[in-house]
């Protein structure tokens, strides 16, 4: 049986650059540039290159071949693993979840940046601002504003609405991205921020744990959980590319972590403040540089609106993978089914906009405990589907060539490191 | 030069190189359609 999407990405740059936006979000603002720095700095890359080419790309054609083949979560599972219609819908609650604590922390960006835009943000105390907006009733009013801003993308449909607002927002964040990195490398004393970031230490990457850490930041940083990928993968045209557009958009997501690094740690050694504050560096210890900063309002506005971008990117792909399965399964319309599940989330992430213990529980279960299950449903979907199908689907409208090994590889290897990756979120956190 | 600018500059080549032909490649697909 051939799956036909109702819906299909126009081009293969815009379908690109939604993949990249759905893979791009603060993790890779923060988390990337952090752990770089901890883990052998330069030397870091290497793990983290050879498990983007031989994990990483790998991961994002299975998942968007899956998608292609057969069809959203729902009946990509449904088709092929027993139960699975029950499973297409676990992933489908995973990600409402996770939209729902996202969205509370996309309302916090949205925040900083209408306080960067009325100049405020250089008058307060960073640290005292984020504890008064974060955990509290207008935390969720901007969580609120979040989720509306998500839905009127959405609701615009795949090509009108996720497609264009990508090509514009990601050409948008590398260009801000990098004006922040120039301004940052040119700062007085930068320089000991690059060394932290990028001097290599080569005994680090004799490491177990430093590969564990590169395995994990890549595979989440991709978003390689069995949801949104499929679903995106599910628009591809029959002619259009896979096997370079994951290279592509694994890269892309990679260069956006990388340039993270080079606009943040050498304005934050500039000033001598703390590099490795956690999600605290974008919300506290960066405010701080952009008030010390000359000309600071304005790299502040810039900043924050790269964190929308790369945040909005991301939650449309989130609320999306419950709208396809809203209209594909109960026959709703995408606008009352965007309405639907962006309250949805919400009604389930407002709880978490007030309360820091259920925000804490809400990202536990949602990505760490039950979401990677979905990676895993999506290597075994694919192995049911039969390999040598999905390597035939792989290769229609293909740019590149892909070589025969991918079929071993997807079906042996690709499962048995998922798994290693799910095991390690309890190792390394 | 100090090492690091040096590091940094080899960093983004190998990062931004194969995204760079990547999305030529894409682009000029997609021209060629």
């Amino acid at each position: 049986m051939i799956f036909l999407p109702e819906e299909t990405w126009k081009s293969r740059v815009g379908f690109v650059a939604a993949a990249m936006g759905s893979a791009v979000g603060l993790g890779n603002i923060w988390l990337f540039p952090m752990r770089a720095g901890l883990y052998g700095g330069a030397a870091f890359l290497v793990p983290y290159l050879i498990l983007l080419f031989l994990i990483g790309v790998v991961a994002l054609t299975v998942e968007f071949t899956l998608g292609r083949a057969a069809g959203g979560p729902i009946e990509a599972y449904g088709k092929t693993l027993p139960g699975g219609k029950y499973l297409g819908i676990f992933v489908n609650a995973m990600m409402l979840m996770i939209f729902a604590f996202y969205s509370v922390v996309v309302g916090w960006a949205l925040r900083y940046f209408v306080t960067a835009l009325t100049g405020k943000l250089l008058s307060v105390d960073p640290g005292s601002f984020f504890g008064s907006i974060s955990f509290s009733t207008e935390a969720a009013v901007w969580q609120f504003i979040a989720i509306a801003i998500t839905i009127g993308i959405v609701i615009m449909g795949v090509q009108k609405g996720i497609e264009r607002a990508c090509k514009i927002m990601m050409p948008g964040l590398f260009v801000m991205l990098i004006i922040l990195a120039i301004r940052s490398i040119t700062l007085p004393n930068s320089y000991a921020g690059l060394e932290f970031y990028l001097l290599p230490d080569w005994s680090k990457i004799l490491s177990g744990k430093t590969w564990m850490i590169a395995l994990s930041q890549m595979f989440f940083s991709l978003s390689c959980m069995g949801m949104s990928n499929v679903v995106y993968g599910s628009y591809i045209k029959k002619d259009q590319d896979i096997p370079l557009s994951a290279i592509v958009t694994a890269f892309g997501d990679t260069a956006v972590a990388v340039t993270a690094g080079f606009a943040i740690f050498p304005a934050v050694f500039a000033f001598g403040l703390e590099p490795t504050a956690g999600p605290g560096l974008v919300f506290v210890t960066l405010p701080v540089v952009f008030q010390k900063m000359p000309g600071g309002i304005i790299f502040a506005v810039i900043f924050f609106l790269l964190i929308l971008f790369a945040a909005f990117s991301s939650t449309v792909a989130m609320l999306e993978t419950n709208v396809q399965a809203a209209t594909t399964h109960l026959n709703m319309s995408r606008k009352t089914a965007t309405i639907l599940f962006g309250l949805l989330a919400f009604v389930i992430g407002a709880p978490g906009a007030i309360n820091p213990t259920y925000f804490e529980w809400i990202i536990n279960i949602s990505t760490v405990y039950l979401g990677p299950l979905g990676a895993l449903i999506a290597a075994l979907a694919l192995i049911k589907l039969g390999i040598d199908k999905a390597y035939e689907e792989l290769r229609k409208g293909a740019l590149i060539a892909v070589p025969a090994i991918w079929k071993p590889w997807a079906k042996y290897v690709y499962p048995i490191v998922v798994i290693i990756v799910y095991i390690s979120q309890f190792i390394v956190g | 030069m100090g090492t690091a600018y040096i590091v940094g500059l080899f960093v983004i080549l190998i990062i931004y190189g194969p995204l760079a032909w990547g999305l030529y490649k894409l682009s000029k697909a997609e021209t060629g359609l």
